[in-house]
């Protein structure tokens, strides 16, 4: 098992660590499928994250689309390789996607 | 010149292993600065001959030369020659190979036929001086 989603105490804050790829996408998928029905921000801590590939970028925008509006989903401190991803991708410019606590500068 | 060749199971579990592999030539070989471009776009290539085509296993050849490494992934499969429409294929996915086109400096596909099967991706990234 390449990819640990850890829950926090906190509702929908939840920590990724290790890789995310194609083999288990579909699981943090999954998980994120049962908290985007309801109303407010969805919070992913990615510092123990240390591989994104575009399976996990689809992901991540599926739920942004679920969310619809209700909320954001908020990637807290990506690894340099994930946030780059991120920005090739162009999720770390978007309404409804931000990354925070990034070791660079903290978003708005 | 180094040439190393691996072949590997078309398993979507053994991503992992295939990057592995990957970020320890590109230690190994001066390529330390680009191991994760390097480990993201084979894992993209590799994984669009898992989804794309019928393939049963995948070989990865890592060359350097002086000036750049050069990584060919083979798949023994037929992948589907259509153009990805946003309306029948949703907004997903079909992002890898962009990708791999962002994160190199040179990605070129050469797919096979039902005579001939294989499909080989074919990624260069120059050494910075």
């Amino acid at each position: 098992m390449l990819l640990e989603i850890q829950e926090t105490s906190q509702p929908r804050i939840f920590r990724l660590i290790g890789e995310l790829d194609i083999s288990n996408a579909e699981t943090l998928a999954a998980v994120l499928d049962r908290e985007v029905d309801e109303q407010g921000d969805i919070s992913l801590e990615l510092s123990e994250l240390t591989f994104m590939d575009s399976s996990g970028i689809r992901v991540l925008l599926r739920a942004m689309d679920r969310l619809n509006g209700r909320g954001k989903i908020m990637l807290g401190s990506p690894t340099s390789s994930v946030r780059h991803v991120l920005s090739l991708m162009g999720l770390d410019d978007r309404d409804s996607i931000r990354v925070v606590g990034s070791g660079e500068q903290a978003g708005p | 010149m180094t040439v190393l060749v691996r072949a590997f199971p078309a398993q979507r579990a053994v991503l992992g292993e295939i990057r592995q592999f990957i970020r320890q030539q590109a230690r190994e070989h001066a390529f330390a600065d680009e191991a994760e471009s390097l480990a993201l776009a084979v894992t993209e290539a590799c994984a669009n001959a898992m989804v794309h085509t019928n393939c049963t296993k995948i070989g990865v050849t890592w060359r350097t030369t002086e000036n750049r490494v050069e990584i060919e992934v083979e798949d023994d499969g037929i992948f589907r020659r259509r153009v990805p429409v946003p309306e029948v294929d949703g907004g997903g996915g079909h992002r890898g190979i962009p990708l791999m086109i962002a994160l190199l400096d040179q990605v070129s596909i050469t797919g096979g036929t039902e005579s001939r099967p294989g499909t080989t991706v074919r990624l260069v990234k120059y050494r910075e001086d």
